[in-house]
């Protein structure tokens, strides 16, 4: 025999060794009852197969910990989590539960919220652990022209929208100012311009509303989009710097010269036109590049920068053309495009980056179109300032009118998509905003605080999901060499991990990553993490003033950290917030008078609010207001506040009389904010607009989604479903891939098929017979609607499989059928329809499993298969089978036996394990016990030591080929114990005999 | 591109998946993807075609279910004789056909002849018989 481990002596040394040689064991029993479910879910992985034992499990990662209606959908519109319901409902807790979130579109995006903190930068970036609404669908579309409008539905340009993703969404139109209309669909962005159409609900009609399209304008216009500049330019692609230099290695030393104004860190600097970047500045005259130059070390060199000047001649740059404009030029057969930074002259302007290649005396570039000429029109009466013109082609967004500088010309903000002439123009002065918002108390949101235990450096993060928290990390870093890196400590967090596989972990909630790529500091004017906070502009017993950038109606019952640098837990709680008001026109001061132009100090201020000045940063509380444009402040502003300047009123945060801010924090310290933050933009892919393919591509043969998950794992069998889903298309995929791995699907039939012939006439003709299928009939049931009152509609699936999951886990096995009066459904109140009585034999013989009414219940009624064979009419003998089929090919114990040397020792104990596995088989009542054991299952392996199968005896010269060719065969044969289907009782009264 | 029209279940019941009859020569939606029209609470784009094997499908059904509608999708073809028409033709074809008149913008000036072509064909229904006619020499 084989020896595996060898201990003590070593061969050929005096001592005692041992050696140990391989054991066996009895096949393991599997998970008996194990169940894969696919179906489009609200929340979870999308794509990938997660196993739950418990509603309580489930909840964690596909739905809402506190409700589990909250996974069920109110429209009806998916079955999926009503069947896990039924699943649980009636397992008792059997089974185990395997769930595939399908994924539809691949379009389907995950919330998420990037985090700044109180010094303005992008540090974090918290996204939902997978794609949909549930994280935070909140989006919006802001201030579009309405290209078209219909009486329900209207046309605006928002590139990147997608199919259904503001269905909910509310419209505010600038035609009707106020009222809001919800909408029920709109399309992806479509063509060139990204248009996108959205539908309103019936109840409106938006013409009648005063929504419309734009308006056509008289008369002809005419539009170039890349107009020649008057007269002609130069631009060389070199410039002389000022001075002579001297290079020494990478040093540059200047005589005459004026780096620091004339150069910047990261420009070229050629010398004849050998380039090196510009690493250092130093001074006027030292510099250092990244390199030396090839010639060596030379002095009093000219030597030359990237040039970004043009020079024009005839030009009329300070008029024609505007700082921010655009100009080409055409270099090698294309079209070069740079910004103009600034204008000097009428003949000399600077671009923000030089052209690739010099441009000769006398070379004609292009600007930017942005006027429209018109023939017989009437711009300066029929279009105002703020107008839009609608791109005639329909290929780029509505252009903003912002001069009008006669009836035949107009100027607009942008260029259009390309040239028109002699077009009709469209101008649209009204637009739409659309908002999808997130309904109060949903979706994620994140609070971001000091760190628990580490609060002077760390930042801690609690998840909350549905108003609840779900999520703590106490200690996070933006460190990636601290041990609590908010990368990897989010992911690692136990609550946060819904399932591990193949040595990674599938998150439930959030997945974090840090933005900052600096060095990570906490001190107080440095600090880093990701916490919403500014400085006191100043503070009264019960108010901080502060126009800090944060949602302030989210902050009320949040905490503020009134001393973060110090008193860590000191923090009191808002009760109402305030946020800052842009005020109207521009403000100066002059002491503590502030004069204002085009303000309303009367109604925008009152008497105790505080004034803020962006020039100083700092708050003056308003004692007197004058008029509109004057007011008294209380303490002038350190200095002056100069012309021009929008002033604010600063926001405050108010704590409630009893407290006493003042002795807490001062003007000027800083705060921190803790408060909940909505995560955005979640979407679920398009639902609407289903195909099969959507669902069949995990039961492709190929692609083995449901094996390749759960192989090894000793499942057995595992039944299949796609709850809800009564396809043909569907239900065949799910059908085939079931019998290739050994499986089986439930199939669903279509609620319209009401009697016996006609489910008969669909099985057989479309559907198709099949062994690996089971169907029931009807394939739903209605129970109590989760909602309130009435009932639901829901697919029978979860709780039939849920009940032969139980069934299954009781007997160790799917001998047992769940069927008859013991196979309730106790949740289902009604069915859409009944087979009656008579058409039993028609439903039975095809292999539909019944669903009906028995006293005041209802069950299933039928154990039979839509078999192709007469070996497997009854569902529990292929159950079986599959069953055997896949513990063989997957289970430990006879994997163990492979790479042995093939000798009849090794045969013999292969045969053992199979008789031991049978004999357990046996006493389950799995085989027929109206035979013996040796009877109900016949075992023997082909190179048996028995007289008739003996290879040793030398009747059987294949075997031993086989045995050399590496095959050890075993037959396992059993006779199943069938299942009373029919009581059958010979009676009558014996007066002329025996019967 | 076939005439689309958004269409969904009145009521939440349950989701649809609805095979084309065998004799179906309709649009499809989707004809090289799908053999089945699905359909739920949510607004699915289908043809006209479709929406007929819907509606008789629901007729079958052992509850009672309807379809809503949004709008229609891409209803203005390229090739619509309507657009070759001037305002001033539209016009005169909203006399003959009783419609509403479209011509001036609730926001001021003239509809757009697309806007107003839109307008006939979804609000009005119209069809025109499939092709538009008007008497020569009329504007």
């Amino acid at each position: 025999m084989v020896v595996v481990r060898r201990y003590g002596a070593p061969p050929g040394a005096p001592g005692v060794s041992v050696e140990e040689r391989p054991t066996f064991n009895i096949l393991a029993d599997p998970r008996y009852g194990s169940v894969w479910f696919g179906g489009i879910m609200r929340r979870g992985p999308m794509g990938t197969p997660i196993p739950v034992t418990s509603r309580k499990q489930y909840l964690e990662v596909f739905g809402d910990p506190k409700s589990s209606n909250w996974a069920l959908y109110p429209d009806a519109s998916q079955q999926t989590p009503d069947a896990v319901e039924g699943f649980w409902q009636n397992g008792s807790g059997a089974g185990l539960l395997w769930l595939t979130r399908i994924e539809v579109d691949g379009k389907a995006k995950r919330a998420k919220k990037v985090f700044k903190n109180s010094l303005g930068a992008d540090v974090l970036e918290i996204e939902a652990a997978n794609e949909g609404r549930w994280g935070g669908q909140e989006s919006e579309i802001t201030e579009t022209p309405v290209l078209v409008a219909s009486a329900r539905s209207f046309t605006i340009i928002a590139p990147d929208t997608l199919a259904n993703e503001y269905v909910g969404a509310e419209v505010e139109f600038e035609a009707v100012p106020g009222k809001r209309f919800t909408i029920i669909a709109n399309t992806q962005a479509i063509g060139l311009a990204g248009e996108a159409v959205f539908t309103c609900g019936a109840q409106w009609n938006l013409l009648q509303e005063g929504v419309s399209g734009p308006s056509v304008l008289t008369g002809l216009a005419t539009y170039d989009r890349y107009p020649n500049i008057t007269g002609t330019i130069t631009f060389p692609l070199l410039q002389p710097i000022v001075g002579t230099i001297t290079v020494n290695d990478n040093v540059l030393t200047g005589s005459g010269t004026s780096f620091v104004t004339e150069l910047n860190i990261g420009d070229s600097i050629y010398l004849g036109t050998e380039g090196r970047v510009v690493i250092s500045i130093t001074s006027d005259t030292t510099l250092t590049v990244d390199d030396s130059y090839t010639g060596g070390n030379v002095a009093g060199q000219t030597m030359f920068r990237d040039n970004k000047i043009v020079t024009g001649v005839g030009t009329a740059f300070d008029t024609d053309l505007s700082v921010g404009n655009m100009i080409y030029a055409t270099i090698g057969g294309m079209r070069q495009g740079r910004t103009i930074a600034e204008i000097t002259s009428a003949t000399s302007l600077a671009l923000t980056s030089g052209f690739t290649a010099a441009l000769s005396a006398g070379t004609q570039v292009e600007q930017a179109g942005l006027t429209i000429t018109g023939t017989t029109t009437a711009f300066t009466t029929q279009v105002q300032i703020g107008d839009y013109v609608v791109d005639p082609f329909r290929a780029g967004e509505a252009i903003k009118v912002i001069s009008i500088p006669s009836a035949t010309s107009l100027i607009v903000e942008k260029p259009f998509s390309g040239d028109f002439t002699g077009v009709r123009l469209a101008k649209q002065s009204k637009r739409a905003s659309v908002k999808l918002l997130q309904p109060a108390g949903e979706g994620l949101a994140v609070e971001i605080a000091l760190g628990e235990s580490r609060p002077e450096t760390h930042f801690s993060l609690r998840i909350f999901f549905n108003n609840s928290q779900v999520l703590y990390i106490p200690d996070a870093s933006l460190d990636p060499n601290d041990s609590l890196f908010v990368d990897t400590v989010v992911s690692d967090t136990l609550g946060n991990v819904g399932y591990r596989s193949s040595g990674e972990n599938i998150l439930a909630w959030i997945s974090a990553k840090s933005l900052w790529t600096s060095t990570y500091t906490t001190a107080e004017d440095s600090d880093v993490r990701p916490i919403v906070g500014s400085k006191a502009l100043a503070v009264t017993q019960t108010r901080l003033y502060t126009v800090a950038d944060i949602d302030y109606d989210k902050t009320i019952s949040s905490s503020i950290f009134l001393s973060p640098y110090d008193q860590y837990r000191n923090t009191i709680r808002i009760k109402e917030a305030y946020a800052p008001v842009d005020l109207e026109g521009s403000i100066a001061s002059i002491g503590t008078t502030v004069n204002g132009v085009s303000t309303t100090f009367l109604s925008s201020v009152t008497i105790g609010d505080y004034l803020y000045s962006p020039h100083s940063e700092e708050a003056r509380k308003i004692v007197r207001i004058v008029s509109d444009t004057e007011l008294l402040l209380e303490i002038a502003f350190t200095s002056n506040v100069p012309a021009q300047t929008k002033a604010r009123k600063a926001g405050y945060l108010y704590v409630g009389v009893g407290n006493n801010l003042t002795v807490a924090i001062q003007t000027g310290n800083s705060f921190f904010v803790s408060y909940p933050m909505n995560l955005k933009g979640g979407y679920d892919g398009n639902t609407a607009n289903m195909i099969p393919y959507y669902w069949t591509k995990y039961v492709d043969v190929d692609d083995n989604h449901v094996e390749n998950a759960t192989y090894g794992r000793n499942l057995g069998l595992v039944r299949l479903a796609f709850p809800g889903i009564s396809s043909i298309t569907v239900n065949k995929a799910g059908a085939a891939y079931a019998e290739a791995r050994s499986y089986e699907f439930r199939c669903e039939l279509p609620v319209y098929l009401t009697t016996a012939a006609s489910i008969e006439s669909y099985i057989k003709q479309e559907l198709g017979r099949n062994d690996f299928i089971s169907v029931a009939a009807p394939s739903y049931i209605y129970i109590a609607s989760p909602f309130g009152a009435g009932k639901r509609m829901v697919s029978a699936v979860g709780d039939i499989m849920g009940g032969e999951s139980l069934f299954a886990v009781n007997n160790s096995g799917y001998h047992v059928l769940f069927a008859g009066r013991a196979a309730r459904l106790p949740r289902a109140i009604g069915l859409p329809f009944e087979i009656g009585r008579s058409d039993e034999v028609i439903a039975n013989t095809s292999g539909v499993q019944m669903l009906k009414y028995s006293e005041g219940n209802i069950i299933v009624w039928g154990g039979r298969a839509p078999s192709l064979t007469s070996a497997y009419v009854f569902l529990h003998i292929r159950r079986c089978q599959s069953n055997y089929n896949r513990i063989f090919i997957e289970v430990d114990n006879l994997q163990e036996l492979v790479f042995r040397p093939n000798q009849p020792e090794l045969a013999a104990q292969f045969r053992m394990v199979l008789k031991g596995f049978a004999r357990r088989e046996y006493k389950k009542g799995v085989f027929s016990q109206y035979l013996t054991f040796d009877e109900a299952v016949r075992i023997n392996t082909g190179q048996d030591v028995d007289a008739n199968s003996s290879v040793s005896g030398g009747q059987n010269g294949d075997q031993l080929v086989e045995v050399i060719n590496g095959v050890l065969t075993a037959n396992f044969v059993w006779t199943p114990s069938g299942i009373v289907e029919r009581l059958v009782i010979n009676t009558g009264p014996s007066i002329l005999g025996q019967m | 591109m076939p005439r689309i029209r958004q269409t969904a279940l009145a009521r939440p019941v349950e989701p649809l998946q609805i095979p084309y009859p065998k004799e179906f020569k309709g649009d499809r939606r989707h004809p090289e993807l799908s053999e089945e029209i699905f359909i739920s609470t949510e607004m699915a784009d289908l043809t006209l075609d479709e929406i007929e094997v819907v509606d008789d499908f629901l007729k079958k059904l052992p509850y009672s279910q309807s379809l809503i509608f949004g709008t229609d999708l891409s209803v203005i073809q390229e090739d619509d004789p309507l657009l070759k028409l001037s305002s001033d033709q539209i016009d005169k074809l909203e006399r003959q056909e009783g419609f509403a008149p479209s011509r001036i913008s609730p926001n001021g000036g003239e509809r757009t002849v697309f806007e107003r072509v839109l307008q006939i064909r979804v609000d009005g229904n119209y069809d025109g018989n499939g092709m538009l006619s008007l008497p020569a020499g009329e504007t």
